[in-house]
């Protein structure tokens, strides 16, 4: 784990001219921050015209002059709230929902899209924040997922961001860029005969397997716009990786940048990420920006830090809530193709959902995760 | 050698460019309508979402090319092609979005070093059964889903397939081939 300190300045997305300009202007800075769902607008040809209310920024970087490494991460004693209940509010009704996710469905076979990744924006009111980094920590420890990010904003009001993210959206090294997208999961068992079961359906599920290399295919797209010619390779393909509580599978795509490709044209190529869109992606993202009643602000953008060597690295934010004015902002989605139940795709997202939430109850107290029904 | 490719919005055309690119091909991306089509060598039309008859740019660089220059159409570009020839599309269910299956071919020059049948990716819920009759059919499925397509007098060139996928097998041969077929229309002007 790293903690970056002695920070500098700040810097928001305020107008659409020369995004990230500072990046290129403060060559020996770190700069550690996210870049909102809602950047698409820059580097997607979509229609604008899209009157969804933006809380946040379209990104949002902290300078820093110097990072240090931790070798542990302590956090407080476990805190008590008063309330008993935590409870999470879905944006719209269940039956709006799936009837969304059938609506998606015609789409595909009409043949507008292959796959499509839609969620679900779900809130908690009167969580008043206090020891967010110190629960991170918690977190951390008991599940330490690989690109797991805590971030702190003052801009425009206080806000924190705390990312439990498996999913790594894109790291640089040198001239060599590398992508490992995440499609297809299955819970970890006691049992072991259970356990790898559960891998062995998850490894052998039709659906997964077209969904992740439909992704694969995405994300090689993307590669090729900013790589060398036929420097762009499949890696790995839908390989295992176990977590504590979790499988997945992934793949991994890599390839040689051409000369003079900046931080902003690998953005511009490349983002939003192919497993939180769909295919082809223009099309997905004015699906979902027509059948999501949300904004999905931070949630599926990406968060990171970007070193004085202007090699960077990335997460997709997924698992992410977003903290501000005693609230939490927690979104989920599931990947959507012609074979999904839209009933198991619903009830997938609700398990999710109410898996972050979870550790919440050992380390503040609560004592049940429940869901309120929207009215 | 100066390519044109028409994209249909999609996310496969960059890496259709990129295999040209690696075959030393200089191939220029549209996204709109050029006002002239005589600086370019051949015509690529690309997959995409939706139908051939809302691909409007698409049916209209076309008709344009059509006769002058080689055109390959991939995916919907195959199905632009047909659709401005007449052919009716159908629905095909179940779609198949991501998956490999056997493509059957008769061993026309785009497939050439190709055995039949091989493993090619599909990424399509519409499709064809039927050709009209200046056309002959190239390739197809085991569902008998024509997976390729060849105008019979002029250079015109259509695959429901992706050979850019990465589950097709040897795909780029197919471009490679049609590289090599251009070469030779524009040395000989040969329909």
């Amino acid at each position: 784990m790293t903690k970056y300190n002695y920070k500098n300045k700040s810097y928001a997305h305020t107008e659409t001219n020369k995004p990230f300009y500072f990046i290129e202007n403060n060559k020996e800075s770190y700069f550690c921050g996210y870049i909102s769902f809602n950047f698409y607008q820059l580097t997607e040809p979509i229609n604008k015209n899209i009157n969804k209310k933006l809380n946040f920024p379209l990104f949002s970087f902290l300078e820093f002059k110097k990072a240090d490494l931790l070798k542990e991460n302590k956090f407080n004693k476990i805190k008590k709230e008063k309330k008993e209940y935590l409870t999470i509010t879905p944006n719209s009704k269940r039956e709006n929902f799936i009837e969304n996710i059938k609506k998606l469905k015609k789409h595909i076979e009409n043949g507008d899209i292959y796959v499509i990744n839609f969620s679900e924006k779900f809130t908690v009111n009167n969580f008043a924040v206090y020891d967010l980094k110190s629960f991170f920590n918690f977190l951390y420890k008991k599940h330490p997922f690989p690109y797991s990010i805590y971030f702190e904003f003052e801009n425009p009001e206080k806000f924190f961001l705390l990312s439990h993210s498996p999913e790594c959206f894109i790291k640089k090294k040198g001239d060599k860029i590398t992508t490992c997208p995440i499609k297809g999961s299955a819970n970890r068992d006691k049992n072991l005969n259970e356990d790898l079961q559960n891998m062995e359906n998850l490894l052998r599920s039709e659906k997964e397997i077209s969904e992740l290399s439909m992704v694969v295919d995405l994300e090689r797209n993307d590669l090729s716009k900013i790589c060398i010619p036929g420097s762009v390779k499949v890696d790995i393909h839908r390989k295992v990786e176990a977590f504590k509580t979790i499988y997945h599978t992934y793949s991994r795509i890599s390839g040689i940048l051409k000369d003079n490709i900046t931080f902003k044209d690998i953005i511009y190529a490349t983002f939003p990420g192919g497993s939180i869109t769909g295919s082809p992606k223009p099309k997905s993202i004015e699906l979902i920006e027509k059948y999501e009643k949300h904004s999905r602000e931070i949630y599926t953008g990406i968060a990171g830090v970007i070193f004085p060597n202007r090699d960077f690295i990335f997460n997709i934010c997924i698992r992410t809530g977003i903290f501000h004015n005693e609230k939490i902002d927690y979104y989920s989605g599931a990947g959507i193709v012609y074979k999904s139940d839209p009933q198991k795709e619903y009830e997938e997202i609700i398990l999710k959902t109410k898996s972050f939430f979870e550790p919440f109850k050992e380390y503040y107290g609560y004592k049940e995760i429940l869901f309120e029904s929207k009215r | 050698m100066n390519i044109l490719l028409i994209d249909n919005f999609d996310s496969f055309t960059y890496l259709i460019s990129s295999i040209f690119e690696e075959f030393n091909v200089e191939i220029e991306v549209k996204r709109k309508e050029p006002e002239y089509l005589n600086k370019y060598d051949a015509l690529l039309i690309s997959p995409g979402p939706g139908t051939p008859e809302n691909s409007h740019i698409s049916l209209n660089v076309y008709k344009r090319a059509k006769g002058k220059i080689p055109i390959l159409g991939i995916c919907l570009g195959m199905q632009i092609i047909l659709y401005s020839e007449g052919q009716m599309i159908k629905k095909i269910t179940p779609p198949k979005h991501g998956e490999k299956v056997d493509i059957f071919h008769s061993n026309n020059f785009l497939f050439n070093e190709l055995k039949s049948p091989f493993k090619g990716a599909l990424y399509h819920s519409l499709g064809f059964y039927e050709v009209p009759e200046n056309y002959k059919i190239l390739a197809w499925d085991n569902r008998k889903v024509i997976m390729g397509i060849a105008h019979k007098k002029f250079p015109i060139f259509g695959i429901q397939f992706h050979p850019e996928s990465f589950l097709t097998e040897n795909g780029k041969i197919i471009y490679k081939n049609f590289i090599e077929y251009v070469i030779k229309w524009k040395n000989q002007k040969l329909f």
